[in-house]
């Protein structure tokens, strides 16, 4: 369902993401792990069109999202990590502004809005100012919207932030099972609990590069039974631990 | 808490340096503008002893007047901003420190945010007047305090007005609602100019011995003494006369010290009452809305109809953009009856006055698009990501932004078209062509502000008035004169053609080589703009 093909993202000679080779496929979920700065969102936004690779491509259902935007981006709901919304919009006329750029019927558009807020319980806010919102009612109407046009792929950056309890179950529950059948979900996060409840396998991006990918039970019986936060650990400080062993000026 | 601020300005200023500088030499000569400025003017009334001193005092009072005015617009909002909605706020409350100084802190602020500007404005003016009179030095203590204290007192009004604002506007929208009375008041002051009648000047017989006697004695009386203005006045005037200190400044000092410390006073007392409520959205409960019938049918118009659902939701909703409708309207109501105050006397005065309106018509629809054109694409704001990951072209949301533009501009182009030249009277000739090139305006600088506008967005700006001030703005600026004096210097022919009582320019041949010519430059303009945005805006 994503395919990422050779990614690379480069800003000067600072290399955001190397070679990167993906894929997630029909029913699946995949949580993209990675401490801070390993390049998460980098292949996120590249996925979902908002920056463009310096090399490599993404296929999303089998369309290249540089070649055919308009026809990939249909294809994808998107919850990024910082979820800025237009604050003198309410949430329905958000939703339905989300609704028409997708080109959804007005009557299907309606049933689907009303579901939603009902879902994340935001029915009684529908009318008032996002700029009212606190963070986690903007992050539970962004999940509202990546999911009003019923899209084959869901992409989330970081989805647990400033989310309430009642919220973050009805999240984990939605990673785990909006895949099933056949649609895919590939979420980032830093919450390795979450990587192990949601994700049906798990990719580690550290300086750009994957790591590790598996499901999380190879992941742990390839690591000596580990926990994922002591695999997590580990890759991450060994790969440090080189790199700061090694000569910042090798010589010639 | 000041040593806190201090520091952070520090370190933002050294973050900045180049910023900074250009700041501070913008700062110093702006001073020495007004200092030089005021001196300039002083010789100048020293030419006319029997008018000079009453003509200094008013002009005086009426600087402190018209800053005093300006400091209470501002003050409206910057009281809502700094001490009911700043994000340090509750963090000040939270630590070890007696909630008066707290409130007294953000009263201060207040006045740092919306009357530092009008105070560094005025001192070059009344230093200069000092300098000119060979005051003693303590003058300059006393203009000073004269300054701060008068500036303190619109702000005190502002901080009490902001009070039964956050309390009495409708949940979440006190900010829409301070924004909305700072426009009006706004409107109705530029306006108010026109109460001015700068044309009667010009019909003052100044040779005639009596009028003049009953002008000067008219002017010298000030026209509401017990305005705060009038007092910082004689203050001034005091301390240029005697050294020492004029009881007067005592007593505005006195007032100034009472409407802040009675203000910031009631302020933390209604913050920490729970009385402020209308920051609040927490009460803001409503179940879903049908959308609306302009709404539904907008939004038949696929993507493009979406986008101008949400932009003119959005643009109705921001309290800056309806400012600036505000301010725009008044603006060309001034334009359009000045000109009709004008007394206009011969069909070629009226044609000179007409070719100047051809003229100026391009430059204030440049002007006015700079603010409506050219902020379209930065508008999307850190919400962009919406519109980018969604299943919309680029040329889609182009096209749709200069749509936009265009609705926007052609009501200003069609009052300077077709409104402004009936107001001066010109033939029906003049009128056709005056219409023409406000039309090729629109649509030229509708694209040219939409085009480098998606080149260089300001997504991050925090209100609507900072995204004119960049590069692309000051670009548009560039290349929009430029283009409005081609339109200007295309529409010569047609004038003279009707100073030289010739009639019927657009049926003959030349002019309809007149159009081709505008036709290809409006087009030349919108498609290399247009062009540039679809390359590059992604």
């Amino acid at each position: 369902m994503i395919q990422i093909q050779a990614l690379e993202k480069r800003y000067g000679r600072f290399v955001a993401l190397e070679g990167l080779e993906l894929g997630v496929h029909p029913g699946e979920t995949l949580a993209l792990l990675g401490p801070n700065g390993a390049g998460k969102t980098t292949t996120i936004r590249a996925i979902t069109g908002q920056l463009r690779p310096s090399r490599g491509r993404v296929l999303l259902d089998g369309l290249d999202v540089w070649r055919h935007p308009v026809a990939a981006k249909r294809r994808f709901g998107y919850v990024p990590d910082r979820p800025y919304l237009y604050g003198k919009l309410s949430a329905v006329e958000l939703l339905r502004f989300v609704g028409r750029l997708y080109r959804m019927d007005p009557r299907a558009a309606e049933a689907r809005i009303e579901e939603l807020l009902a879902e994340f319980r935001l029915e009684r806010f529908a009318s008032a100012l996002i700029e009212t919102y606190s963070h986690g009612m903007r992050q539970k109407l962004t999940f509202a919207a990546a999911l009003l046009p019923r899209p084959k792929v869901l992409i989330v950056d970081e989805p647990m932030v400033g989310l309430d309890p009642v919220a973050a179950r009805t999240v984990r529950n939605l990673l785990r099972t909006y895949s099933k059948p056949d649609r895919a979900v590939l979420f980032s996060t830093h919450q390795l609990e979450l990587a192990e409840a949601a994700a049906d396998r798990v990719a580690l991006l550290h300086e750009g590069r994957l790591r590790l990918l598996g499901t999380p039970d190879e992941v742990r019986r390839q690591h000596d039974d580990a926990s994922l936060e002591e695999v997590f650990i580990r890759l991450t400080e060994d790969v440090t631990d080189d790199a700061s062993a090694a000569p910042a000026h090798p010589a010639p | 808490m000041l040593a806190l601020r201090l520091r952070i300005l520090r370190h933002s200023l050294a973050g900045r340096p180049f910023a900074a500088a250009a700041a501070s030499a913008l700062g110093l000569g702006v001073a020495a503008v007004a200092y030089g400025g005021t001196l300039a003017f002083l010789r100048f009334l020293a030419g006319y002893p029997f008018a000079a001193h009453v003509v200094e005092v008013r002009s005086v009072e009426g600087l402190f007047l018209v800053l005093s005015a300006a400091v209470l617009l501002s003050a409206l909002p910057g009281a809502l901003a700094v001490l009911y909605d700043s994000r340090d706020l509750p963090l000040l409350l939270a630590w070890p420190l007696a909630a008066g100084r707290v409130f007294a802190f953000k009263v201060l602020e207040t006045y740092v945010v919306t009357a530092l500007v009008p105070t560094l404005l005025t001192l070059p003016v009344l230093f200069a007047l000092g300098t000119f009179h060979g005051a003693a030095p303590g003058y300059y203590l006393v203009a000073t305090a004269t300054a701060l204290a008068l500036y303190a007192l619109p702000v005190g009004v502002g901080v009490g007005l902001a009070l039964p604002l956050v309390r009495f506007a409708p949940a979440g929208r006190a900010r829409e609602w301070a924004g909305a009375v700072s426009a009006v008041l706004g409107g109705a002051m530029v306006y108010g100019l026109r109460a001015l009648r700068p044309e009667a000047l010009l019909r003052q017989e100044f040779a005639n011995e009596a009028a003049l006697a009953r002008f000067i004695e008219q002017f010298q009386n000030p026209s509401a003494p017990f305005l705060p203005s009038a007092w910082a006045g004689r203050a001034v005037q005091a301390a240029l006369e005697h050294p020492g200190l004029p009881p007067v400044l005592l007593g505005l000092f006195a007032l100034a010290l009472g409407a802040l410390g009675v203000s910031a006073f009631a302020a933390g007392y209604a913050y920490q009452a729970g009385w402020v409520r209308s920051l609040e959205g927490a009460s803001a409960r409503h179940g879903a809305r049908p959308p609306a019938l302009w709404e539904r049918a907008l939004a038949r118009m696929g993507p493009a109809g979406a986008l101008w659902v949400r932009d003119l939701r959005l643009f109705l909703r921001d309290p800056n953009q309806i400012a600036q409708l505000v301010l725009v309207a008044v603006l060309v109501l001034l334009y359009t009856t000045s000109l009709a105050a004008m007394p206009l006397e011969g069909a070629v005065f009226v044609r000179v006055v007409g070719f100047l309106h051809l003229a100026f018509q391009g430059l204030v629809i440049a002007g006015v698009g700079v603010r409506l054109a050219y902020p379209l694409y930065s508008f999307e704001g850190p919400g962009y990501w919406l519109v980018q990951t969604a299943p919309v072209g680029r040329l889609g949301l182009l096209l749709s932004r200069y749509v936009l533009a265009l609705l926007l501009l052609l009501p200003l182009g069609l009052a300077l078209g077709l409104y402004a030249p009936a107001v001066i009277g010109l033939d029906p000739g003049l009128r056709s062509v005056s219409l023409i090139s406000a039309l090729a305006a629109v649509v030229g600088l509708a694209a040219l502000g939409v085009g480098l506008g998606a080149v260089w967005p300001n997504r991050e700006a925090s209100n609507a008035s900072e995204v004119p001030m960049s590069l692309g703005g000051l670009l548009y600026m560039l290349l929009g004169t430029l283009f409005a004096l081609g339109i200007a210097a295309l529409d010569a022919r047609p004038v003279y053609w009707a100073l030289s009582g010739r009639g019927a320019y657009l049926a003959t041949p030349e002019g309809r080589l007149w159009l081709a010519l505008l036709g290809s430059l409006t087009f030349a303009v919108s498609a290399a703009a247009l062009g540039l945005a679809y390359r590059k805006a992604h």
